[in-house]
């Protein structure tokens, strides 16, 4: 869920806003809320670059996002192929918009589990609603440097079982409270899924991760590349934007 | 005809010219095709290739226009095939009523799709339950069952928002003065459930074809819809009613990577057929896609036609595939065929 909210970050690109201010957290919650604190923010745009690769080839798909709050989302794909396909989260909901075949699909259930757009990231891990200490119970096990950066060490495990990735750990910035390696594990503990954030720049006030590489470790030589090539924070944006109309406009 | 349909879509994206102030993206998809057919006593070599250029407005927030040119040539056993289309020529203009109330308008020939299912969807008044012919194999190329139906319509259509997840849209079909439709449908949710309810009355059989649609998720995704056709014949409307319903179940193995299973059916009361159309997909990568699917008429003449494919996009735009189809009417010549494809989009 962790990483789930990572990726999120990295996808909506709203994500990182840092309130900046330097200093060492009192407790692991405190850790995670300035994490969460750091990512949701009010609004933002942003025009993103992301590069599928895997032993049979590579694929690049470039994509406008925007996002407000922690809840609503709304991503259209730019790129010649994919063109105005796009994707709408709120709250509870999750809709996809295929331009050609003028077509609505409401994704449900096992259908969230589906790759975007056949990249590491599925749709299950664009839900949101919760945030991380209403669903882990967290533990701070240490600091560690990534990157040649200060990190804690921070391990996240599922307060319920439906959740997308029952254990977590991620490596936050001391300073930025960003997450610059996270790690995700099945039930089972199996890896499932990493995450590295390699660039990262304060934009308006906040850290964000300008460039994640996120990969199915049980996929052979699998990753997805998001990088974000322009972003607005704090932008107004109309009421209606997260809604049918918008997406199927 | 076609002179006169790209003069009416120059037209229509002209005439909003000095408000629109908008740029122009291009994409262009250029699919080739070689073909082997084979029936008793003949197999067919035929290759062509299909030239699609879209040019869709932006810039405008409100006002969009979208012009779609498609050019088909190739041979068939020597002899010269020429095709030329525009499935799309469209404009939508957006206002806003009030603070954020915003309808929109499409003119030109565009694609509505009412209703809900996949190849089969009773539901889609406009276009029809179920696409004319076989599905041909260079249709099928894509990996999933997404793309099978690109039916477009002159038309004249209004949308209404009416919350976040619902709305009214209103249509007119206009592509024949004898031929003229009009209906609307309104969308939401009940309960959790994306539900449909629509009308359209076609002036050529002087019909009317109420229809109702649903999607929600019980263990895997479903959906279904239903329609009737009314006329004056004295025909009870229940002797002309069709069925669509499917189910969709997708998972994603740890070692073996994403599949899906799909299943539809259509049942139509006024032909007493019944056809399923299932349809196994499988991706060992993310730029791999295998498929299974095919149809089914267990009617009194068994048909079955199913494909095999595989679609590999190995660069970004790139992707080339392999399908295989066959037919098995009961009581008539098999035949059976092999597209290999290659498609670039830039």
């Amino acid at each position: 869920m962790k990483t789930k909210t990572t990726m999120r970050t990295a996808l909506w690109i709203a994500l990182t806003a840092a309130v900046t201010t330097p200093g060492w957290a009192q407790n692991v919650e405190d850790i995670v809320r300035r994490l969460e604190a750091n990512r949701i923010h009010g609004t933002s745009r942003a025009e993103s670059v992301m590069t599928v690769q895997d032993r049979f080839g590579s694929r690049e798909s470039t994509m406008i996002s925007y996002s407000r709050g922690q809840d609503e989302s709304l991503i259209e794909f730019t790129s010649a192929a994919e063109r105005g396909q796009k994707v709408l989260r709120t709250a509870n909901e999750i809709y996809l918009f295929y331009p050609d075949a003028a077509e609505l699909i409401r994704l449900q259930g096992a259908a969230l589990r589906e790759s975007m757009l056949g990249s590491d990231v599925s749709y299950e891990d664009l839900t949101g609603g919760r945030t991380l200490l209403d669903t882990y119970r967290v533990t701070l096990e240490g600091t560690e440097r990534v990157n040649g950066r200060a990190t804690w060490k921070v391990s996240f495990e599922a307060r319920r079982r439906n959740v997308a990735y029952p254990r977590q750990t991620m490596w936050i910035d001391q300073e930025w409270y960003v997450a610059l390696r996270a790690e995700q594990y099945a039930l089972n503990g199996r890896l499932l899924k990493e995450m590295t954030a390699d660039r990262v720049e304060q934009v308006e006030g906040l850290w964000i991760p300008m460039r994640m590489v996120i990969s199915d470790v049980l996929k052979r030589d699998s990753s997805t590349t998001i990088e974000i090539r322009n972003i607005q924070v704090g932008l107004p944006l109309r009421d209606d934007l997260f809604s049918l109309e918008e997406l199927s406009w | 005809m076609v002179g006169v349909a790209v003069l009416v879509a120059a037209v229509l994206l002209a005439g909003f010219g000095p408000a629109v102030q908008a740029e122009v993206v291009s994409r262009v998809t250029i699919d080739a095709f070689n073909t082997v057919v084979h029936t008793p006593g003949e197999t067919l070599l035929a290759g062509f290739g299909r030239g699609e250029l879209d040019l869709q407005s932006t810039g405008n927030r409100d006002v969009r226009g979208r012009l779609q040119l498609r050019a088909t040539i190739g041979e068939v056993d020597g002899d010269a095939v020429a095709l030329f289309e525009v499935p799309r020529a469209e404009v939508r203009w957006r206002l806003t009523v009030g603070e954020s109330w915003t309808p929109r308008f499409t003119a030109g020939r565009s694609r509505l799709t009412w209703g809900e299912g996949q190849l089969y969807n009773a539901g889609d008044v406009i276009n029809g339950a179920r696409p004319e012919g076989d599905l041909n194999p260079e249709d099928q190329s894509a990996g999933s069952a997404d793309l099978l139906r690109d039916e477009t319509q002159w038309l004249l259509a209004g949308y209404f928002p009416l919350g976040r997840f619902s709305f009214v849209e209103l249509v007119a079909l206009t592509a024949d003065t004898d031929a003229i439709a009009a209906g609307g449908r309104i969308q939401g949710q009940l309960a959790g459930i994306k539900t449909e309810a629509g009308y359209l009355y076609r002036n050529a059989d002087t019909s009317h074809h109420p229809y109702l649609s649903a999607q929600g998720h019980l263990l895997l995704d479903w959906y279904g819809a239903a329609t009737l056709e009314i006329r004056d014949d004295g025909t009870p409307p229940l002797e002309r009613a069709t069925l669509s319903a499917g189910a969709l179940y997708t998972g994603n193995h740890p070692r073996l990577g994403g599949w899906s299973l799909r299943t539809e059916a259509l049942w139509s009361a006024e032909q007493e057929s019944l056809s399923l159309f299932p349809e196994v997909t499988w991706s060992p990568s993310q730029l791999l896609a295998l498929f299974a699917r095919g149809e089914i008429d267990p009617g009194s003449t068994v048909e079955v036609r199913p494909a095999l494919g595989i679609a590999w996009t190995p660069s970004t735009g790139l992707t080339l595939t392999l399908v295989g189809t066959a037919s098995f009417p009961e009581g008539e010549d098999e035949s059976a065929a092999v597209v290999a494809g290659i498609r670039y989009v830039f």
